[in-house]
């Protein structure tokens, strides 16, 4: 392999994460090779300048602010499942009351259509001609 | 750098907090807090806006964990910070546009807060000079490059972070470290 091909590996070697066929080649040719050792230990080099940016430990009062924050979640979580416990079946309830008086209410009327027959002179009879001529 | 819970332990962690359990969110955030303000304080460079994401990770995190589903091969730490790196991103677009706009502060650079702020002068140029140095490199090689050195992130992990294959990984760090290299040997000559 060429430097250039090598040098272009050589952040996977760093990592370890060539396979182990292709780390041996890169290892055998950086023993023979000092240009690019050099720059191995330049690109190492820029790890350590990474590795040493202080390590900060998040401020005590965002802990406090988050534990709070989950507090209010969980129990706005709780009032709308309360909410949702109480609403549920009653909207169930009222859908179910509706459909069904909606149902009747199509039955009677499909059923007084079939009673168009009604005697002469019948109060029916009188009243599904007037409904007739309307029409 | 690397110093999470076991795989196994985190789910059990997460479906505890998807049931509710205060506890268990508490243990979760003590493991990871600190990790993930650190990567999302090196990933925008500013204190104040890593601590707003980093809380906002963890609410993302409460919220979903009743979905949470156990996928394999697939860490809890990977995970979050996938959700961390995606606040992340969209911080660092949020405050580009805003600085757009604000062109008058643009040359003014946020310091980190002051209570937090290093004891040694030199350390704290360093640090400063690094993070100025990481906002010039492009975000994803940024954000491969930091979930490698400073969380210990295998490739593999790296690659369902940011959504790229595994020679995509390979390629975004070995390019992020030329870019910190060359910086380097700038300030050597310089």
């Amino acid at each position: 392999m060429k430097c250039r091909d090598i040098q272009e590996k050589l952040s996977a070697y760093i990592d370890k994460e060539l396979n182990p066929d292709r780390f041996e080649n890169v290892t055998q040719h950086l023993i023979h090779c000092p240009e690019c050792r050099s720059e191995l230990e330049a690109l190492q080099k820029a790890d350590t300048v990474l590795k040493n940016v202080p390590f900060y430990n998040v401020p005590a009062k965002l802990t406090e602010r988050l534990l709070q924050e989950i507090h209010i979640t969980s129990s706005s979580t709780e009032n709308l499942n309360f909410i949702n416990l109480i609403f549920a079946p009653m909207t169930k309830f009222f859908l179910n009351f509706f459909t069904l008086v909606e149902s009747l209410k199509s039955f009677k009327t499909a059923t007084l259509d079939e009673f168009s027959d009604f005697p002469p002179c019948s109060m029916g009879y009188i009243y599904f001609n007037l409904i007739d001529q309307r029409k | 750098m690397k110093n999470f819970s076991s795989p196994n332990s985190d789910v059990e962690l997460i479906k505890a907090i998807g049931d509710g359990d205060h506890k268990a969110f508490e243990r979760l955030a003590d493991l990871y807090k600190n990790a993930l303000y650190n990567f999302v304080y090196r990933y925008i460079g500013d204190m104040p806006a890593a601590e707003e994401v980093t809380q906002e990770v963890f609410l993302r995190i409460y919220r979903a964990a009743p979905k949470f589903k156990v996928i394999e091969n697939t860490k809890v730490s990977t995970w979050i910070f996938k959700i961390a790196y995606n606040l992340s991103m969209n911080e660092l677009k949020r405050r580009k546009r805003y600085l757009r706009l604000l062109n008058d502060h643009a040359g003014k650079k946020e310091m980190p807060d002051r209570t937090q702020a290093l004891e040694s002068i030199e350390n704290r140029e360093l640090m400063e000079a690094v993070i100025s140095e990481l906002s010039l490199i492009p975000e994803n090689q940024k954000a491969a490059l930091l979930l490698r050195i400073n969380q210990g992130l295998s490739y593999r992990e790296i690659s369902e972070v940011l959504d790229v294959s595994v020679s995509g990984v390979e390629m975004l760090i070995f390019r992020a470290r030329r870019h910190l290299k060359q910086h380097i040997n700038r300030e050597h000559k310089g």
